[in-house]
């Protein structure tokens, strides 16, 4: 096979590699267009060979549209949004407003596919399908599209674990070092966002499908290398098929291929589109004259509505079937005529359900046209666009299993070009996905939560489900306050009525409970970064957890060090300097009450008196109600939540003593003389991970910085507590997230077979909307 | 974890509740419905405090709440003229343009001044009627709903209070307080520009529609499915008695 393109002969030199075309990602693209850029995608097509198609001739179709001249493109500009260059980019999926500002774009990519120039060097791109990841727009954000995302990210995690790479964060620093500029031209894009699609990645909260911990399905990225007709030739890595020279045809032979993997059913909407670039023979000025002919028309809608199928390509159809098919139906014949085959073909604009007869259907298509063809799972029916315009449903109560797209050709020369999501489709499939979605979420919106938990309306649920997860996770003052705030909101419906107010109270008093107040003494001095206060309590009143739970013990230990690391560097190194944004944003996020007074011994020891004015003096008033409330920032008492140290902290006492490197390295000698010899992989990767901190000078800018954020801090204290609520004979967790992990699993249930749980995302659809 | 041991005795109930505990929301997602339902359902003194334990930094501004709670106590104590008047002094155009919920605080108010008077006072049921003119009957000619609406609070001043037929039962039940308030609540949300209801409420409803969608497409769920909030007492042992035995078939 060739993952090389051939030259087109004689073609403009202007196509070979220089120094712009492999970096096509430059363009700072103002707004993006469908219309327009699918318009110049033709118009570059036509440009130095005809009937090859775009991708072969151009690097980017964008670049195209920029004046045609590959030399003249612009340099990227310093304050474009260049992305980091490596797997970095993971990073990034820390810092939520990048993900929510990225969410909303039409269209991601996330690195580089094929578009690059013909003679581009070989080896930035790798063969076959593992060319590059990538998300199909209208999945972005899917339950599916997350799990892909989170696989790929434990797959980089894994490349990650081989090399070391500098953190570029400046976009100024791209060519600094050699590696990045490697990896530049492994992640290319077209549109200069080419990171963000790992900003979608979330965290490893749900991990893995949880039916089975299995990986998902792959999306089909390209024409199959194996699975066609000998007489179909590949190109562009395998995104371009070419029909050559077939023996002299009878009656309905012809040349099929599917695509790489079957359609997944998860994805609940699946999508791909093909591009008819034409026959080859005799077609070079013609065809270029045809597509800037189509350019003209493509970059008025009214293209869409005058002239469909009129007379401007009346007469254009070619022996096209385009489709879907099981893994069995032959490749030697037109797919829709085959059993387990159905298609739309392009010459009598029929459709085909496994059989020889036909029925009418649509336009038919030709040279120039895009045909998309789409399955709902959900409804089990299947569709077709032609040129960004839907055609109807097609198929309906589809066999959903094991479907491959399918394309199949007759003439000889026929080129056609497939576009599998990774780049953006004519037809706006971003919109047919959100209506499905909206249909889902309209049902679970009509959802009658009466029946949920009887005898209790939805608002007392909702009461007691936040109680109880307060009182569960040791958020003590917090429950209280939250009890009397509630008791007064039945004290003002009850106060009205007529005699005296005696009725029966609905008041959830919180349980007092001293456990409670000790697992939320261990956790804030976890969150604080006082490991060793953490390790104390947990000495003094679970000793038994600890020595059970050795791994966590041996986290707490590596933290210890990690915060000493902290420590250490944030005297030298401010931290409003280079460091990245997730990691202010964290700080921030975090620093809460952290400020500069946190004393682990004060914080439940001073006493404080509720306020009158907003708090009823409930029966426990005076068991002298331990608040954090002033061991915090005094910011807290003025009521400015909006403190404007945060930014700046980073959670750290900056009254703790300061860390000498003799420290660390005492420290850190203890802690590997301790753990060396454990056999237990896990313990010996974080060890060396955590150990290796000390080797940069700069550790925050190193690719170790992840290990050094606040985050680690609140898994850690979520994991203890969860130790200790189960030493204690208590459920690990409480009702809310038993909600949630519930409906995650009916969710995966619902969704994995292309239900209407596929169109939901728990996370990002319910608990971090926008 | 494909597993492939031979535990399949029980295979599927244990499956189910395996998947279950393999999901791990994060706290922080938990923290930020719990911080959503506090700031947006207006419960200050609880925001605050949750902010400082959980570490985090709520969304709004405390103060914003404070207006939103003042208001809801109103109509939760039947203070409805007070609670329009507060209303209106955040924002006059919410009830402008929702004449819809200003009608329900109106007729909420005609209820309530019903329930305080005297049955056999004459005054009292004069004050009632006067007020139904005045306010309510204008503004009833603007839809069906409305007039019924109207006449079934008309209805409250001629039965005998401990005589209610069934229909009008509600229009005493607090939980119609409960339900303007919230109502009020969401529309005071909304007109300043954040987001419309509590995440928690939304998903308490995935979660009953999941339920219901799984059994409906006979996926195997578990028959009963609890909750894990024993409301007997607080103790959550759902490990215990939670998931249920038999399976759907």
């Amino acid at each position: 096979m060739s993952n090389q393109p051939p030259q087109p002969p004689g073609g403009p030199q202007g196509n070979s590699n220089n120094g712009n075309s492999s970096h096509p990602s430059y363009t700072p693209g103002p707004l993006y267009n469908r219309r327009s850029s699918y318009a110049s995608v033709v118009a570059g097509a036509g440009l130095p060979d005809p009937y090859l198609p775009s991708s072969f001739q151009s690097p980017s179709p964008f670049q195209a549209a920029l004046g045609g001249s590959r030399l003249s493109l612009p340099q990227p500009s310093p304050s474009s949004s260049y992305p980091p260059p490596n797997h970095n980019t993971w990073d990034h999926t820390r810092n939520r407003s990048v993900d929510m500002a990225e969410r909303s774009m039409p269209w991601h990519r996330p690195s580089g596919l094929s578009t690059s120039a013909p003679g581009d060097n070989a080896n930035a791109r790798s063969k076959g399908e593992s060319t590059g990841f990538f998300i199909p727009s209208y999945l972005q954000g899917s339950r599916y599209a997350d799990k892909l995302v989170e696989e790929a990210r434990n797959r980089d995690k894994i490349v990650q674990d081989t090399r070391s790479s500098p953190y570029n964060s400046a976009p100024g620093s791209l060519s600094t070092s050699s590696s990045s500029a490697n990896l530049q031209s492994r992640f290319t894009s077209h549109r200069g966002l080419n990171h963000e699609i790992v900003e979608h990645a979330p965290r490893p909260v749900y991990p893995a499908d949880s039916s089975d911990n299995s990986p998902p399905p792959p999306l089909p990225t390209r024409f199959s290398e194996t699975d066609r007709n000998p007489m179909l030739e590949l190109h562009n890595d395998g995104l371009v098929v070419k029909l050559t020279n077939p023996p002299r045809r009878t009656g309905d032979e012809a040349s099929s291929i599917r695509a790489d993997h079957p359609i997944p059913r998860m994805a609940g909407v699946y999508y791909y589109e093909v591009k008819l670039q034409g026959t080859s023979r005799g077609a070079t000025s013609q065809g270029y004259e045809h597509g800037l002919h189509l350019l003209h028309l493509d970059s008025s809608d009214a293209f869409y509505n005058s002239n469909q199928g009129s007379s401007n390509i009346s007469n254009n159809r070619s022996m096209v079937g385009i489709g879907f098919s099981g893994a069995s139906a032959t490749l030697n014949r037109l797919p829709g005529w085959e059993p387990n085959s159905w298609a739309y073909h392009g010459d009598d604009g029929n459709i085909y359900a496994a059989r020889d007869q036909g029925k009418a259907y649509g336009h038919k298509f030709g040279k120039g046209d895009t045909v998309g063809c789409g399955i709902n799972f959900r409804t089990k029916t299947a569709f077709f666009t032609r040129n960004g315009v839907l055609c109807g449903s097609a198929f309906r109560d589809i066999k959903l299993d094991k479907l491959y797209p399918i394309i199949g050709m007759k003439n000889q020369n026929e080129v056609v070009e497939a576009n599998f999501g990774h780049k953006p489709f004519i037809f706006d499939i971003d919109e047919y996905y959100n209506k499905e979605k909206a249909v889902v979420m309209d049902e679970v919106k009509k959802a009658n939560t009466a029946n949920l938990a009887p005898p209790l309306t939805e608002h007392e649920l909702i009461h007691k489900l936040i109680q109880q997860y307060l009182s569960h996770d040791g958020y003590t003052e917090t429950a209280k306050a939250f009890a009397n705030e509630v008791a007064k909101e039945n004290d003002a419906l009850a106060s009205n009525h007529d005699g005296p107010a005696d009725e029966p109270r609905k008041v959830i008093e919180p349980q007092e409970d001293e456990d409670a107040i000790l697992r939320q003494k261990i956790r804030s001095a976890i969150l604080h970064g006082d490991i060793e206060a953490a390790l104390r309590l947990c000495d003094a009143h679970y000793p038994a957890v600890l020595r059970k739970h050795d791994l966590i013990y041996f986290r707490l230990r590596c933290r210890k060090f990690i915060e000493m690391v902290r420590l250490s560097t944030s005297s030298t190194d401010h931290p409003s300097g280079p460091s990245p944004l997730s990691e202010r944003r964290q700080g921030k996020k975090a620093s809460r009450g952290s400020g500069h007074s946190y004393d682990h011994h004060g914080v439940f020891d001073h006493q404080m008196e509720l306020d009158d004015s907003t708090t009823a003096p409930p029966a426990n008033g005076n068991t002298g109600a331990p608040t954090t409330w002033d061991a915090n920032t005094g910011a807290m008492d003025t009521g400015a939540m909006d403190t404007s140290e945060d930014a700046a902290s980073l959670n750290m006492p900056s009254d703790a003593p300061a860390v000498s490197e003799t420290d660390l390295i005492e420290y850190g000698t203890n802690l590997r003389t301790e753990w060396a010899a454990d056999p237990r992989p896990e313990v010996q990767r974080e060890l060396e991970g955590t150990l290796a901190l000390m080797v940069y000078p700069n550790p925050r800018e190193s690719s170790l910085r992840e290990l050094l954020e606040d985050s680690g801090r609140a898994k850690l204290a979520e994991d203890l507590n969860s130790a200790i609520l189960v030493s204690q004979g208590k459920a690990s967790s409480s009702a809310l997230e038993k909600l949630v992990q519930q409906t995650e699993v009916m969710l995966a249930d619902l969704g994995d077979d292309g239900g209407p749980g596929a169109f939901l995302n728990l996370r990002s659809d319910f608990l971090r909307p926008e | 974890m494909s597993t492939s041991s031979a535990s399949v005795a029980t295979p599927t109930r244990s499956h189910f509740s395996r998947r279950v505990e393999e999901v791990r929301p994060s706290k922080g997602d938990i923290n930020a419905v719990i911080m959503d339902y506090l700031l947006s359902e207006g419960y200050p003194d609880a925001a605050q405090k949750f902010a400082s334990e959980a570490n985090l930094l709520p969304e709004l501004s405390i103060e914003t709440i404070e207006h939103r709670v003042e208001i809801r106590n109103c109509i939760l104590a039947g203070d409805i003229e007070t609670a329009i008047e507060r209303i209106n002094d955040l924002n006059p155009q919410i009830l402008d343009k929702n004449s819809k919920l200003h009608f329900a605080l109106l007729r909420l108010q005609l209820v309530e001044i019903v329930k305080r008077g005297d049955p056999n006072n004459k005054e009292d049921l004069m004050k009632a009627i006067s007020f139904a003119n005045k306010q309510l009957a204008p503004r009833a000619k603007e839809s069906k709903e409305f007039i019924e609406d109207l006449e079934k609070g008309m209805a409250l001043i001629i039965f005998p209070r401990d005589n209610l037929p069934v229909t009008l039962k509600p229009l005493l039940d607090p939980a119609l307080r409960f339900d303007i308030a919230a109502q009020v609540n969401e529309a005071i949300l909304l007109s300043s520009g954040s987001r419309r209801e509590a995440r928690i409420k939304d998903l308490i409803k995935l979660r009953q529609w999941s339920e219901q969608k799984a059994r409906d497409m006979k996926k195997a769920i578990p028959a009963r499915l609890s909750l894990g909030l024993n409301l007997d007492d607080e103790t959550d042992d759902d490990n215990m008695n939670g998931d249920g035995d038999a399976m759907v078939t």
